[in-house]
């Protein structure tokens, strides 16, 4: 059954219901990703699927439900559901359904990855474990080799008479290994993102998740104490998405997020911006619209270290009374691209002006070691000791606490070196002045 | 879910392409989330899912392939793509004879929550609610989240292997905020079953919000933790998350079979002090972690996997199986459809000892007392883990002297089983959500209190 018409079907039984207004959301998945061990196709997925939500709102309150099967029975199971769900709903903020065309034409992403033969893929796999294994002898086991891509198509239809679809997606590569010296093992990782074959470089993803590995050999642990910590560009944006939902103006509304009573205000140094683009070039996924049908827009929300914005889904910004932001990504109100433009020194130089002090390029614990609701984290890490301006010896199993507020204040230097480090952010390392260290 | 005459007509054209092994995974499943914030409920979702996967061996490689048009086209190109993938050369035709196996159920459900309805959850959730914004002044903010879900399964293989499984679940989660001078922290407590809403007998939602509001209003009045190397004694119940990240991930064959585990090939040796025994036993009668049949057909079973601190069996899934040349016990798990399955762990936990918990406590001169444990995390490779500490206090000269906040515990895994000096006699188990390569599942961590020795506690100096 084709999209268009089971959403007519579905719009159909919901005003039977008595649902006031309906959006139907159709997304259509297709992933492909190839893992190889030891020159052998360790893991192999090559999938495609279907996804419908349903989202009903009936006297301004919305409630969903969801489904992978497009038939007559399922329309019913959306819609009963649904008015099942409105029925114990009982919220008072008020939820609509949106009427406007975003005034952006949609992206249609072209899936370059899809038109490489699936030999090509896993050759690509085979040659970035062969690479790493080359790379040097200490390189004990390539415990990931992996290539992939998934591209999702969407349409969103609704009873205001909006009808939208878009497509996007992404491909990547990545590796996962462990150095030994025979004494303590050591594990790099590297992934790369890109709209386009040509931008992920499976030969550089093996050089640096070998090279990483083999640098952490013989790592000792730190002093326990306070230092002038460089986060990594990688390393910095993982702490942001851990704490990205404290953005969330439904977060802030609810008292979970320490950012309540922060809008207008300065939160971060004066050097900091942070901009949400889900235009931005460089990135590979685009969005003219979020899940609301809600037209999305480039923003600063952190403009010279003020908080100009919450990111506002639909019931989120008729509470506030403002316009919704266009940052509903499965029912979630998120950033989805973002920049943190650069600062003034190159990598390199940024070691030197630490002076005394440590380089961290992985956190752990990312999902556990962080609260979003008061801004506090305590993470495992990895990294170098930096001393005199240059990295002296690689350092492990300690542990950096800190406040994400107070990181944002004492950040000290951004850095030149911008990279695509995931899907969906493009940014430079930092320089903090000081965080707590946990060691021997 | 399929017919039969389709199923054996897709392992037949899988077995006479040349695969080694061909197994159909169906899965059919109906999950209810329902959200209450302040008081009142904030969101509700139903979600069906439908969808099919077909899994491939041939010599040592594994291919898979999923979909939601479970029409023999779609099975048969989606089988074509697998078969050539593998680049096998020539095949014999061959039929296989599908045998059902007898699937005890033991886990009984009485109220399947597909038939309460949700008028009757919303009640329970907001006896949750009461039960945390009533604890103290400084509860500000209550956040109750219920979530059941019923997931039928069927799998069939080229062994001649056909089962049904049916899994039903219940859980209640609170998350507690208390505020005092400007400053927030949260609590969580969130048990669950494989049970239906008669989970609620044994478990008053309102205990459960009372709970979560504790650890809130406890931590909120704390003082950072102290940075450094320190013993550790940790609670029992989800304290059981330590042995789970620590060692139970890196004795999955996924990590073994690939020599990516500090404790490959040590089966029969000595690993663990000599009070540490610790099992996975995927049977225990409607715990969260159960279910009657793995996701690959094979039924659960008690593994034993340390024993007096001496490694008795690792935790083996068809494919590691294969490339171990050993057997699979029944632990090859996946969230869904849409992912592989691969060895996992159920409801895992430490043995008794023989100590009671405050004699652990009076025992440890200067230390961390990890009450209630969050998440955490491990690299099998590396053994290296981390924990948050949701609720900790600290001990001196034997005694609890105040409440400590933000800790985190660091180390590595063989480390800490070698570094337990002390085991209790007051096993209980917690729920939590495992993640790995197959997806999220529910499992159970448990142990008694057990006192570690050294760790890393990642806190703050002041």
């Amino acid at each position: 059954m084709k999209e268009k018409q089971f959403a007519e079907m579905v719009f159909v039984l919901a005003k039977k219901q008595g649902f006031d207004d309906c959006e139907v959301l159709v997304s259509n998945h297709r992933e492909f990703e190839v893992v190889v061990s030891k020159g052998k196709i360790e893991n192999y997925t090559d999938a495609s699927s279907k996804r419908v939500t349903l989202k009903a709102v009936k006297d301004k309150r919305s409630s969903f439900a969801t489904t992978e099967i497009l038939d007559e029975t399922s329309a019913r199971f959306l819609v009963e559901s649904a008015y099942e769900n409105f029925m114990i709903t009982d919220t008072l903020d008020e939820d609509d359904i949106w009427a406007e065309r975003p005034a952006k034409e949609p992206f249609e992403y072209e899936d370059a990855f899809e038109r490489l033969s699936v030999r090509e893929k896993i050759d690509l796999a085979k040659t970035m474990e062969e690479k790493c294994l080359s790379y040097d002898k200490r390189i004990q086991n390539v415990i990931m080799s992996g290539y992939g891509h998934q591209r999702s198509e969407i349409w969103l239809f609704n009873t205001k008479g909006l009808e939208l679809s878009e497509s996007f997606g992404y491909g990547a590569a990545f590796v996962y290994l462990v150095a030994s010296d025979g004494k303590k093992p050591k594990r790099g990782f590297r992934a790369m993102y890109g709209s386009h074959p040509n931008e992920v470089n499976v030969e550089k993803v093996a050089l640096e998740a070998s090279s990483e590995a083999i640098s952490q050999l013989g790592a000792q642990s730190v002093k326990s104490g306070k230092y002038k910590v460089l986060l990594r560009r990688d390393v910095f944006a993982q702490l942001f998405f851990a704490f990205s939902s404290i953005f969330s103006a439904e977060a802030v509304q609810k008292g979970l997020s320490p950012l309540k009573g922060k809008l207008h205000q300065k939160i971060a140094v004066e050097s900091l911006n942070l901009i949400e683009d889900p235009f931005f070039e460089k990135l590979p996924i685009k969005r003219s619209f979020d899940n609301e049908g809600v037209p999305t827009v480039r923003k600063s929300f952190i403009d010279h270290g003020v908080l100009t914005t919450f990111f506002h889904s639909i019931k989120s910004a008729r509470k506030d009374n403002v316009k919704p932001t266009g940052n509903v990504f499965s029912q979630r109100c998120v950033p989805l691209n973002v920049i943190l433009p650069e600062g003034s020194l190159g990598y390199e130089d940024l070691i030197k002006s630490v002076g005394e002090g440590l380089l961290v390029i992985a956190f752990d614990g990312l999902h556990s070691g962080v609260r979003p609701v008061s801004g506090e984290f305590s993470l495992g890490a990895n990294g170098y000791r930096i001393a005199g301006g240059r990295i002296v010896e690689p350092v492990e199993q300690f542990t950096v606490s800190g406040n994400f507020l107070d990181v944002l204040q004492k950040i000290e230097l951004i850095g030149s070196d911008c990279e695509i480090v995931s899907a969906n952010w493009f940014g430079p390392s930092v320089v903090v002045s000081e965080l707590d260290v946990a060691g021997s | 879910m399929l017919e039969i005459s389709l199923i054996e007509k897709i392992i037949d054209y899988g077995v006479s392409k040349g695969a080694d092994f061909v197994e159909i995974f169906v899965e059919d499943r109906f999950d209810t989330r329902i959200t209450l914030i302040d008081g009142r409920i904030d969101s509700a979702s139903s979600e069906r899912d439908f969808g099919l996967g077909l899994r491939l061996f041939k010599d040592d490689q594994q291919v898979y392939a999923y979909t939601n048009d479970p029409t023999e086209k779609q099975l048969l190109t989606m089988l074509d793509r697998l078969i050539e993938v593998l680049q096998i050369k020539s095949a014999e035709p061959k039929t296989v004879n599908l045998m059902n196996l007898d699937v005890k159920n033991s886990h009984t459900i009485i109220l399947n929550p597909l038939e309460v309805s949700k008028m009757e959850k919303a009640k329970i959730m907001k006896l949750a609610y009461e039960g945390a914004k009533n604890y103290s002044d400084l509860i500000s903010q209550v956040v109750v989240r219920y979530w059941d879900y019923d997931q039928k399964v069927f799998i069939a293989n080229s062994e001649g292997t056909m089962a049904n499984d049916r899994r039903i679940k219940t859980r209640l989660m609170v998350t507690a905020v208390a505020s005092k001078d400007g400053e927030q922290e949260s609590g969580f407590y969130g048990p669950g079953a494989s049970m239906g809403l008669e989970f609620f007998n044994f478990h008053d939602p309102k205990d459960i919000g009372t709970e979560a509001a504790r650890i809130a209003d406890k931590m909120v009045k704390a003082d950072y933790a102290p940075a450094g190397k320190m013993p550790v004694v940790i609670a029992n119940e989800f304290g059981g998350v330590i042995f789970h990240e620590a060692c139970g991930h890196a004795l999955e064959a996924t990590s073994v079979a690939k020599g990516a585990s500090v404790f490959a090939n040590k089966l029969g040796q000595k690993v663990a002090a000599d009070c540490v025994t610790a099992v996975d036993d995927g049977t225990i009668p409607n715990a969260w972690g159960s279910s009657n049949i793995d996701d690959e057909g094979i039924p659960t079973q008690r593994n034993v996997l340390i024993e007096n601190g001496v490694l008795k069996s690792y935790l083996v899934d068809r494919f590691h199986a294969k490339k171990m040349n050993t057997k699979p016990n029944g632990c090859g798990r996946r969230e869904s459809y849409k992912y592989i399955p691969t060895s996992r762990m159920s409801n895992t936990f430490i043995m008794p000892g023989k100590y009671l918990p405050e004699e652990i406590i009076s025992a440890t001169d200067y230390g961390l007392y990890a009450k209630r444990m969050g998440g955490g995390s491990v690299h099998p490779a590396t053994g290296e883990f981390n924990f948050a500490v949701m609720e900790a206090y600290l001990i001196e000269k034997g005694r609890i002297v105040k409440p400590v906040r933000g800790a985190t515990l660091i180390g590595k895994g063989i480390d800490v089983i070698n570094n337990i000096d002390m085991v209790g006699n007051d096993l209980a188990r917690g729920q939590g959500m495992c993640g790995s390569i197959s997806g999220s599942i529910p499992a159970d961590v448990g142990q008694p209190t057990i006192r570690v020795k050294e760790l890393i506690v990642g806190g703050r100096k002041r």
